[in-house]
């Protein structure tokens, strides 16, 4: 049995006190160890978007040839599944109003 | 503070290693079936009954499941990174723990043993992660870990600073079934109770996905807030108790929030909840 559709309206995020979390999140990027740097290293990405597309999506910026390796780590602490969405890390780990994603071209940390 | 008083005196039931162990041995009956698209032999393998850990992921245990099925196909290229399961059709994501996948796939029927197709070909990529080995479970299970201490804590130091030998005995433990093993090391990886920033809980509404939220223990008088408390904030007071389920069972709406977290939590340490 489904639960009743209206409850199907109700997003626990917009309802909890604690964090709102807008339609597109600010993606703070920093370099680490011997990666390349962005010229522009703040980035507005939808809060639907999985942390795979915030993967793609920096390689793309970086060009990153397929065959290296790219490294994510939310808060220079870990690496989240590609599945998490974008939205979520931010509710869990902002700091200010933005997500601070790190990023190497070796397992730079832990 | 009267605060810090009701903390204590709640603090002292906080740690239940007898509850703890009786959650860590409680397992999924499952009967594994070889999906009749990927047999090949004239004789249909007989299904494999097996009794399988809540806390576990499937590629942790395909090795067994692997053996009994290989030799009725030919789809097989020698290795088990192409295994998949699915329940009634949907993919299983290896990546939940199995008694997540048993609640989220049986909501209200909980029919035993449960049943689990095994394919071997046709992997759908796009429902579920790749897992190629030992290691993507295990780099998927710390990262996993280090995201609900760093919600415990507001870093991740206590697992950063664990000693080589005890950050092996937490894996080790974990993927061997071996409670002691783990539980001595996981323990250091928490603050006091008093000390928690937040909760790190996900929850399950539907068969596909969890959202992940970080909870105040305490309310602004340092009183523990309950279950109750928490699912009345997050769902606006939408949720019927009777339809909540944490690890296969329904938790009583006045049992405190970091209680649950400490002796029900998964070994990755997120609290699962299942809101049927």
């Amino acid at each position: 049995m489904d639960p009743p559709t209206p409850e199907k309206s109700i997003s626990p995020s917009s309802i909890q006190k604690a964090t709102e979390v807008p339609d597109k999140v600010v993606i703070l990027f920093k370099e680490t160890g011997s990666a390349p740097a962005l010229k522009q290293n703040k980035f507005k990405l939808s809060s639907a978007a999985t942390f795979k597309d915030v993967l793609l999506f920096l390689r793309k910026q970086l060009q990153v040839q397929a065959e290296d390796s790219l490294f994510l780590f939310v808060n220079g602490a870990f690496q989240p599944s590609a599945e998490e969405s974008v939205g979520i890390l931010y509710k869990c780990f902002h700091s200010g109003n933005k997500l601070i994603v790190n990023y190497s071209s070796t397992q730079a940390f832990g | 503070m009267s605060g810090s008083i009701v903390r204590q005196s709640t603090d002292g039931l906080l740690d239940d290693g007898d509850i703890r162990k009786e959650m860590w041995k409680s397992v999924v009956p499952i009967r594994f079936v070889l999906h009749s698209n990927d047999i090949s032999t004239l004789s249909v393998p007989d299904p494999l009954y097996l009794l399988i850990p809540r806390h576990t992921f499937l590629p942790l245990i395909s090795k067994t499941i692997h053996k009994h099925f290989s030799s009725f196909t030919a789809l097989l290229k020698g290795t088990e990174s192409e295994m998949w399961f699915d329940h009634k059709g949907i993919p299983l994501k290896w990546n939940y723990p199995v008694g997540i996948l048993y609640d989220i796939m049986n909501r209200n029927s909980g029919a035993q043993p449960w049943e689990v197709g095994v394919h071997f070909q046709a992997y759908p990529s796009d429902v579920i992660l790749h897992c190629n080995n030992e290691n993507t479970v295990k780099n998927y299970f710390v990262n996993a870990l280090k995201e609900s201490i760093y919600i415990k804590n507001g870093d991740c130091s206590r697992l950063n600073n664990l000693s080589v030998v005890d950050s092996g005995d937490l894996w080790e433990g974990f993927r061997d079934n071996d409670y002691s093993r783990f539980w001595q090391c996981n323990q250091k990886l928490s603050p006091e109770p008093s000390e928690f920033k937040y909760i790190p809980v996900r929850i399950f509404r539907d068969k596909q996905s969890y959202v992940q939220e970080i909870v105040t223990p305490y309310d602004e008088q340092g009183n523990s807030r309950t279950i109750g408390d928490v699912l009345d904030e997050l769902f606006g007071g939408k949720v019927s108790y009777d339809r909540v389920k944490v690890q296969g069972l329904r938790p009583s709406m006045d049992t405190p929030i970091v209680w649950l977290s400490g002796n029900v939590c998964h070994p990755d340490n997120f609290l699962y909840v299942h809101v049927v």
